[in-house]
């Protein structure tokens, strides 16, 4: 019996142990490209794409990093400074911080959209992934690929997840597939954010709540998604990219 | 029968309670054991359930430690199950609608990775592969081959595809006999076809995969007759194309009763690296040269490359280092509204980007003939009288630049990035002046008339060439950047001038002059810059910078009397060197965090100046060289906060030292105007004043509203200004003498307020600009202190309102007032007022038909010179789109419509105003026809 007992706690322990080490940080890097964000937009004109094509040329690329913490349960996201930035000037950080528990199945999301500061607080909502048949290797790891496209902005969502990471969280507001997203692509290469380095270790005193001040007032789900589809509706109607006024 | 039917009953209850059992089995549960190919327990595989229909994720899980899973529960709605491990083949099982509650897969095996697929592709490659079932799929674009490789060369760098010395393919042994390109046969069945023709860099996938037979199409029936097929897929490549316009137009001016033209066409041609473009145009409707737009477009890329600033340090050393394109590199021209003129221009530009390299080459070329008339009333108020001054002036000019301009940009690596800059001008300017000038007294008696006759010809070259070299270090935010530059100014003119003075007082007698004068330029600026930045924490950060610079410039003014057998005339003759040394030295700490930045400085310059005169090279000094120093410190403040929600402000306040020009300690001889003589003052001071900034913008991308105002504020220690002397000699008239002297408290302030806002969303939008200043600016006038003091308002109101997507209406009025008042005659204080309105409409009434006209009405209004002008201006202008992809454009287009057009200014000066009228372009009427390669917008264009 008390060997039993002991066999018990080893498999507990070891169990324990594993579940360790799915909790780290990963650093993803956030590329952004302007000529093929207009080009992605469909209500467009051609000449117009053509336009930003030629005057952007090769100079349409700009970087942004961002830094995931993770356990089994919880995942918080926000945006870091760029370590190699040019001069010392200092702009303010974005307020985007997408928090997801999966014990309490909640997300708890402090964004700041068409200068709105506001919280997004619901029930975990995934977008019906389809598997697709691909395999490549990011940051170390062996990824299979997923996509969806998105029904508001009608952009083509490719995820990149890991098998060894079995973990349901990702970048920004993706997740939701049987392992860790470390490459969102959106409209082949307008937004890519792909995971630079992954570490293992203990990051539960980061994984908390976003802070805000008491006044922010918390929304569901349902008023983020209409709060977008008004925005992309208005950018249609007025022929200019929605990616003006809210995030690509 | 009693049993038969008993039997029937039975064996319907049977089945309908077997259908039952079979509609029963509404979920299901999943279950299997995953082993490898050594029949080894795989635990920790992802299994995941799809949807048989369209492959989206339904549920998912991993094989326990004993290699089992199971999904327990799931509808029995039809499946394909997907297993993946990092180390083996995804495998895929369909599930068809079960008739048993449990589907038991049994056992199922795992095939590893090739090693050469783990290794080679997905590692080292870091490429993607595709699999599904046997295809196998490779994303070329990560298979780097030296540009102008074959697709040959490309698939010999694919692993598990070999190509045989004479191009025959195959793929894991077994030959290819097709190649697709996208999808279709390449010219003929031949594979080598593609494979030694198609351009590597075309192409994004190569899939290899096995091809049915033709019978197997054709039957359905698999004949294990398998054939491997290669399909090339090419780059969807939007970041290359060409696109170019073209348009002719003729018209009429009826009431010059003289034919019009104008013509304009372009052409670009790009992709990833390279951009190809030419314009040109020309007509005899005012455009000097091309707008932003057609600009933008030539310069493509390199548009936005005109910013290399190598003047480091904060305020940089005064005098701008910049290599500056002049207009727009020349064919953007400029035109002020006065005259009619004639003009021709084009140009070709080329960039080449690369991330290493980004290198841009043009060349333009304009010109314009332009005719001008100017008619202008002066009032000038001395101590105690005033006279007036009508001057008919009228000019024939023509004037060429050739400019060329290149700048290549290296970025050597992460850390190393070198720019270089030349920009070339050479340019010539021909012109006729001739000028009527009447002098009268207050009470419009005349004094006298001057006719002045100039013909000028001027040809400059100008050269700027800049380096800049930036390097970072490996501590984050160390850094360290040098320029250099060289600017090369060289000009030659001949002038020749007839002037004639007629007298109406008693003695009255014809004077004339005739004198011919040369004048040559020679000016060069070596400059250099260097700058070093140290970070001290992660918030604060130190810069120091040096900046040098050395200017020389040597002219020869020789003056020849025409009317005496060109003998030269001394006192219009000068010969001078001039010498500027610069030298500053300044640091500043930075803070820098979430949006607040502040810099806090302060510099020492110090500067030299070397000035000799003589009336000719050789001759001696006309007066002692002229040796000064000017040292300084000058203090500089900057402060920018972000608040979170778009909010920006900005706060400024320096301290700027500006030596006198030599126009100002010993100028050239004005020759054109004999009423007006110019002095120099070598004992001249520098020019020294405050200044602040403050600066506020808002921006809301909900609601598209934007606010912007700012205010600057200027207070002069010590301001150079020209101080009169004007004197009524008998027999002559009024002369004036200027002379530059040092005043201080000249002051000024103005805000601005620029806004636009939605009032009903994407309908209408409301624009509200305004903005007020004050100056106070002394002068001495017959050694009299006068402070002319000006206040001006202006506003601004206006609506765009976008009735349908067909219809769109503009309305926006402005006013301005302009109070000036003088502290020598406070009775010629005036109120100067411009009021404007103005109307557009934009319509398409028909698919491809358009309607766009607009009125602009404008009142100009002096009361104490009672000049009341109204202009009202219409424009109108219908389109019709023509042809199958919209390639034609017709359009009838009259513009002012009711020939009022002329140029009118008023400018209030220190002890003057002067209004002038120019005439120039009015009514007329064009036809136009333009061709787009691209198709023009059949849609209408947002107001």
């Amino acid at each position: 019996m008390k060997y039993l007992i002991f066999i018990i706690a080893i498999v507990l322990i070891t169990l324990n142990t594993n579940a360790q080490e799915l909790s780290g940080t990963i650093k993803y890097e956030i590329k952004h490209d302007w000529v093929k964000k207009i080009n992605s937009v469909k209500y467009l004109s051609q000449s117009e794409k053509d336009k930003a094509s030629y005057m952007w040329g090769t100079h349409s690329e700009y970087t942004e990093y961002a830094v995931l913490c993770f356990d089994k349960n919880t995942s918080r996201y926000e945006k870091i400074e760029d370590e190699n930035k040019e001069g010392s000037w200092a702009w303010r950080s974005e307020e985007y911080i997408i928090y997801r528990n999966l014990e309490e199945n909640t997300t708890y999301d402090l964004i700041r959209e068409v200068n709105k500061l506001f919280v997004i607080k619901d029930e975990i909502q995934n977008p019906t992934w389809k598997i697709l048949n691909n395999i490549k290797e990011v940051a170390g790891h062996i990824c299979m690929d997923a996509m969806y496209i998105d029904p508001i902005k009608g952009n083509k969502i490719v995820a990149w997840f890991a098998l060894d990471m079995p973990v349901p969280f990702g970048p920004d507001r993706f997740g939701g597939l049987p392992g860790m997203i470390l490459e969102i692509d959106i409209s082949e290469g307008a937004l890519v954010m792909t995971a630079t380095k992954i570490e293992n270790k203990d990051v539960s005193e980061f994984l908390v709540k976003p802070k805000h001040k008491r006044k922010v007032k918390i929304h569901n789900e349902e008023y983020y998604t209409k709060l977008i589809s008004d925005q992309v509706e208005q950018a249609k109607k007025a022929e200019r990219p929605y990616f003006w006024q809210i995030r690509y | 029968m009693r049993h038969l039917i008993k039997s029937v009953f039975l064996a319907l209850v049977l089945v309908s309670f077997s259908l039952i059992g079979k509609a029963q089995v509404s979920q299901i549960t999943i279950k299997a054991q995953i082993i490898d190919e050594n029949d080894e327990i795989v635990p920790a595989a992802t299994v995941m359930l799809l949807n048989s229909k369209d492959s989206t994720l339904i549920n998912y899980t991993t094989s326990d430690s004993q290699g089992n899973f199971s999904f327990k529960n799931v509808k029995n709605s039809g499946y394909l199950l997907k297993i993946s491990h990092v180390s083996f083949m995804p495998v895929q099982k369909n599930i068809p609608i079960s008739n048993q509650a449990t589907v038991d897969l049994g056992i199922i095996k795992l095939e590893p990775i090739a090693e050469i697929l783990m290794e080679v592709v997905i590692k080292s490659a870091q490429a993607p592969i595709f699999i599904k079932g046997d295809t196998v799929e490779y994303d070329a674009r990560l298979f780097k081959v030296p540009p102008g490789s074959t697709v040959e060369d490309l698939l010999k760098r694919l692993p598990g595809i070999d190509v045989d010395v004479s191009g025959n393919i195959s793929s894991q042994g077994k030959d290819i006999r097709r190649v697709y390109v996208d999808g279709k046969t390449f010219f003929g069945d031949d594979p080598k076809s593609a494979t030694k023709n198609l351009d590597a860099q075309a192409i994004s996938k190569v899939q290899v995969y096995d091809d049915k037979s033709e019978q197997e199409r054709l039957t359905g029936i698999a004949d294990g007759n398998k054939e491997k097929v290669m399909n090339l897929e090419l780059k969807d490549e939007f970041k290359k194309g060409h696109f170019g316009k073209a348009t002719l137009a003729g018209g009429f001016d009826d009431y010059r009763k003289k034919l019009l033209w104008a013509s304009k066409a372009n052409f670009n041609r790009f992709n990833e690296k390279h951009q190809l473009s030419i314009i040109g145009f020309g007509n005899n409707v005012n455009q000097t040269g091309v707008n932003w737009d057609d600009y933008s477009e030539f310069k493509g890329s390199a548009a936005f490359s005109n910013r290399d600033n190598g003047d480091f340090g904060f305020g940089g050393d005064g005098s701008g280092f910049h290599v500056m394109e002049i207009g727009g590199g020349g064919i953007m021209g400029y035109f002020d509204g006065k005259g009619f003129t004639k003009n021709y221009g084009g140009g070709v530009n080329y960039n080449y980007n690369t991330k290493k390299i980004n290198f841009n080459a043009s060349y333009s070329y304009n010109q314009t003939d332009l005719n001008s008339e100017t008619f202008a009333n002066r009032q000038t108020f001395l101590t105690d009288t005033s006279y007036l001054l009508n001057t008919n002036s009228a000019s024939d000019v023509f004037r060429n630049s050739h400019n060329i301009s290149s700048r290549i940009e290296h970025n050597i690596d992460s850390s190393n990035t070198l720019i270089f800059k030349i920009y070339g001008r050479f340019s010539g300017n021909r012109s006729i002046d001739t000028r009527t000038q009447l002098f009268k007294t207050i009470l419009d008696q005349n004094i006298n008339k001057n006719f002045t006759n100039e013909t000028d010809t001027l040809d400059s070259k100008v050269i700027n060439t800049l380096a800049i070299y930036n390097h970072s270090f490996k501590k984050r935010g160390r850094k360290f950047a040098i320029s250099g530059a060289f600017n090369y100014y060289q000009s030659g003119r001949m002038e020749n001038l007839i002037n004639k003075n007629e007298f109406f007082s008693a003695t009255t007698e014809l004077e004339q002059i005739n004198i011919l004068n040369s004048k040559d330029n020679d000016d060069n600026t070596i400059k250099s810059s260097v700058l070093y930045v140290e970070p001290l924490s992660k918030r604060f950060s130190i810069f120091g910078f040096y900046n040098f610079r050395n200017y020389s410039t040597q002219s020869k003014n020789l003056g020849t009397d025409a009317l005496t057998n060109y003998i030269m005339v001394d006192s219009l003759s000068i010969y001078y060197q001039n010498k500027e040394m610069f030298n500053r030295v300044g640091t500043s700490i930075n803070y820098n965090w979430e949006g607040l930045n502040i810099s806090l400085g302060g510099a020492f310059q110090s500067i030299n100046l070397f000035n000799k005169y003589s009336v000719t090279e050789n001759s001696p000094l006309l007066v002692p060289e002229l040796t000064k120093t000017y040292n300084n410190f000058i203090p500089n403040f900057t402060t920018y906060y972000e608040f979170p929600n778009n909010l920006h402000i900005n706060l400024g306040y320096s301290y700027d030292i500006d030596v006198p020009s030599i126009s100002y300690l010993q100028p050239i001889p004005n020759l054109s105007n004999r009423f007006y003589k110019t002095e120099g003052n070598p004992d001249l001071e520098p020019e020294s004043y405050h200044s602040t900034d403050i600066s506020w913008t808002y921006w809301n991308q909900a609601s598209f509203t934007n606010i912007h105002a700012s205010a600057y504020y200027y207070y002069y220690d010590s301001q150079i200004v020209y101080n009169q002397e004007t004197k009524f000699v008998e027999g002559l008239g009024y002369t004036t003498i200027m002379k530059p002297e040092n005043l201080s408290g000249g002051q000024s302030v103005t805000a601005y307020l620029w806004s636009s806002m939605p009032i009903v969303k994407t309908i209408l939008t409301l624009r509200l600009g305004g903005s007020y200043s004050y100056r106070e600016s002394p002068v001495y006038i017959n050694s009299i202190r006068n402070t002319t003091n000006t206040n001006s308002y202006r506003l601004n109101l206006g609506f765009n309102l976008t009735l349908s997507s067909k219809l769109s209406l503009s309305l926006g009025s402005s006013g301005s007032l302009s109070d000036v008042s003088y502290s020598i005659q406070t009775s010629q204080n005036q109120n100067i007022i411009n009021l404007s309105a103005s109307t557009g409409i934009k319509w398409q009434f028909a698919k491809k038909s358009f309607f766009e006209a607009n009125y602009d009405f404008t009142k100009y209004q002096n009361d104490r010179f009672e000049l009341n002008e109204v202009l009202h201006l219409a424009n109108a202008s219908i389109r019709q789109i023509l042809g199958k992809n919209n390639k034609f454009e017709l359009r009838l287009a009259v513009f002012d419509l009711l020939n009022q057009n002329k140029m009118i200014s008023q400018t209030p000066g220190s002890n003057y105003i002067e209004t002038s009228i120019s005439p120039t372009l009015a009514r007329y009427y064009m036809l136009s026809v333009s061709y787009n390669i691209k198709g023009f917008e059949t849609k209408k264009k947002q107001m």
